[in-house]
């Protein structure tokens, strides 16, 4: 290993070296290359009249080559999942991303290990459940013909309540699920960055007479804000992508209006009716805005604070 | 989390009453979370024991019903149907677990290689991944084109592995020392040999995490199936939670009904949604006690 420093290898001569240390990475470029660059070739179909039986290279170029992208946004329909997409973002982004910080505080507060230890394992659970079950599980839980709640408004005089057919409910519903699905999970960053902060702080501060409100708003908070101002950060990059999974499970034609977004959109206009280019546009419109906000984001973050940069 | 912490309500001072209220509010809050936690899976299990007749009361199911009725169980376990998506499910996550760690941790035990030739460029074109893709419909057009729809392996190539797994992999190995590799190399040993010998026996922590999360995915994933491997004999357990929860496919449904007169179908749902969430149940203790730690490993630097 010496040798190499003072005269350091041609590089053919490297390579041919580590010919088998290439030869294990062969899969993984392999995989990389035909599944993850090949979508990125076969996108230019948004560019194109794609025909299944022409094959991507012979369908025709689009005249002009932005038409997918017009018709896009021309189409009401598109409009409304844009819409609805920043707008359920927002609910997930701004509003619900103070409460797993809260729930962190809140946890650490908490007199007794057992007790923070067994409401941090239960926190957790719904995170690991794939969103087809807890929709299961909710469609029970909310079901007009005995389901829990509906029972519970009903033993206080109120009416049944169909949560899963009503436009207006429907974002409500997707953010309390959100919530509820990742609010443990995503407090684990925040008690892990609470955890480092040092104890005699907290012991000067009590001598000195702070109550526990002044402790946490002098303290704690101050020592996590720079994972809290990242978190954000980073989260922005995905302000159009609102929840495929979530959605998709949750939503139905009833609650289209409010519901539908982007990516549930692509899916009804690229799978079921087959409208390949136009639907890959509008998934590359998306897509390019993630990247274009993922990368913006992580410049801001490195003005910050470097070290937690992406990259 | 290695300190000892004191209960900060409990530091040399004495409490006084403002905490005493703060701690009552506190664990007044938390104990109505835990149960907005707890309850839901609760209520299915219970429903899930149900006759027909007490899964439409209009009380709320806090104890089980005696005796328990295990008619849904028996219902769902004597369907071929999902019987078949078990079956699927089982070895969907087990061989994709395997081929899924296994191709992660050869990416990152190359990429931890300091000397290799070109060495950023490689990351970097991986790293790229995680920020832009192709999307659905190219992402179809390729697997179909590549004659995989249909096939098993559709559910197994196209998420084999991830940038995001192989940095973290990456991470964690080049943490193990280089005396070790060079000694290695030194006794004639080849990089396969270094591998599997010195690194997979020294990243047990994050094996372990890889594993578990690469599962828990297949056994969660039907979005593959259901645009791949629509087919009946390739169904897997979570297409088939859809089917039954959330499309209500009357086709389905009328096949679990079969001579179930007595048995509505809520109680054979809970029953379904019970089989598919008590092996992520078993995996829990294990699955908490590295999962902290997959979130902690490491920045993601290029």
């Amino acid at each position: 290993m010496k040798k190499k420093k003072s005269a350091p290898p041609r590089l053919g001569v490297s390579i041919w070296k580590h010919r088998q240390y290439y030869l294990i990475l062969l899969p993984v470029m392999a995989y990389f290359i035909i599944f993850c660059y090949g979508p990125m070739y076969g996108v230019i179909i948004a560019f194109k009249d794609f025909n299944p039986l022409q094959g991507i290279l012979k369908s025709p170029w689009c005249d002009p080559w932005y038409k997918n992208f017009t018709l896009a946004f021309q189409s009401d329909l598109f409009i409304r999942s844009l819409r609805n997409t920043l707008i359920i973002s927002f609910l997930k982004i701004f509003v619900a991303f103070p409460l797993p910080i809260l729930f962190a505080i809140l946890i650490d507060e908490l007199p007794g290990r057992r007790f923070k230890k067994s409401i941090q394992t239960v926190s957790y659970l719904p995170y690991f459940i794939s969103w087809v079950v807890l929709s299961g599980i909710l469609r029970n839980l909310l079901s007009t013909n005995g389901g829990a709640v509906n029972n519970l408004i009903q033993m206080f005089g109120g009416h049944a309540i169909n949560f899963f057919a009503s436009k207006t409910r429907f974002r409500g519903l997707v953010f309390f699920s959100y919530v509820w699905k990742t609010i443990g999970y995503s407090s684990v960053i925040y008690l892990a960055a609470i955890s480092g902060i040092d104890q005699e702080q907290y012991e000067a501060a009590r001598i000195d007479g702070a109550n526990r409100f002044q402790l946490i708003g002098h303290i704690t908070l101050p020592s996590i804000m720079p994972v809290v101002v990242i978190m954000l950060i980073l989260s922005l990059g995905g302000v159009l992508s609102a929840g495929f999974d979530q959605i998709f499970n949750l939503y139905s034609d009833s609650v289209m209006e409010t519901g539908d977004i982007i990516d549930t959109y692509v899916y009804r206009v690229g799978m079921l009716k087959q409208q390949y280019s136009y639907s890959a546009a509008v998934g590359l419109f998306k897509n390019i805005i993630g990247l274009v906000l993922v990368v913006g984001s992580n410049l801001f973050v490195k003005k910050i604070d470097s070290d937690s940069a992406l990259f | 989390m290695k300190k000892t912490k004191k209960n900060r309500g409990a530091t040399l001072v004495i409490k006084s009453t403002g905490d005493r209220i703060f701690d009552a509010v506190n664990i007044f809050i938390m104990v109505l979370l835990f149960i907005i936690f707890v309850y839901p899976f609760w209520d299915t299990l219970l429903l899930s024991f149900s006759s027909s007749a007490s899964a439409t009361k209009r009380t709320l199911r806090i104890l089980p019903d005696l005796p328990l009725v295990f008619e849904s169980y028996r219902k769902i376990f004597t369907q071929s149907l999902f019987l078949t998506a078990l079956k699927n499910s089982v070895r969907r996550t087990v061989i994709g677990t395997v081929l899924s760690v296994a191709t992660t941790l050869c990416g990152g035990f190359v990429l931890a290689k300091r000397s290799l030739p070109f060495r950023r460029g490689i990351t970097a074109l991986i790293m790229f991944t995680m920020f832009f893709g192709g999307g659905l419909i190219p992402t179809y057009l390729l697997v179909k084109s590549l004659h995989l729809t249909g096939s098993f392996w559709a559910l197994i190539l196209p998420g084999l592995t991830s940038a995001w797994n192989i940095i973290i992999a990456r991470n964690f190995l080049m943490t193990v020392p280089a005396s070790m590799e060079e000694a290695a190399i030194i006794d004639g040993a080849d990089p396969f040999r270094i591998l599997t010998r010195i690194y997979v026996p020294l990243s047990k922590p994050i094996i372990a995490v890889l594993a578990l999360w690469s599962a828990i995915g297949h056994w969660n994933a039907w979005f593959d199936a259901m645009i791949y491997t629509p087919g009946s004999d390739q169904m897997v357990l979570s297409y088939l939670l859809r089917k039954i929860l959330v499309e209500t496919d009357t086709k389905v449904f009328d096949a679990l009904k079969q001579n179930t007169a007595a048995m509505t179908p809520t109680t054979v749902k809970a029953a379904t949604i019970v089989v598919a969430v008590v092996p992520i149940a078993l995996l829990y203790p294990l699955f908490q006690k590295h999962f902290i730690k997959g979130i902690n490993i490491g920045a993601v630097k290029g």
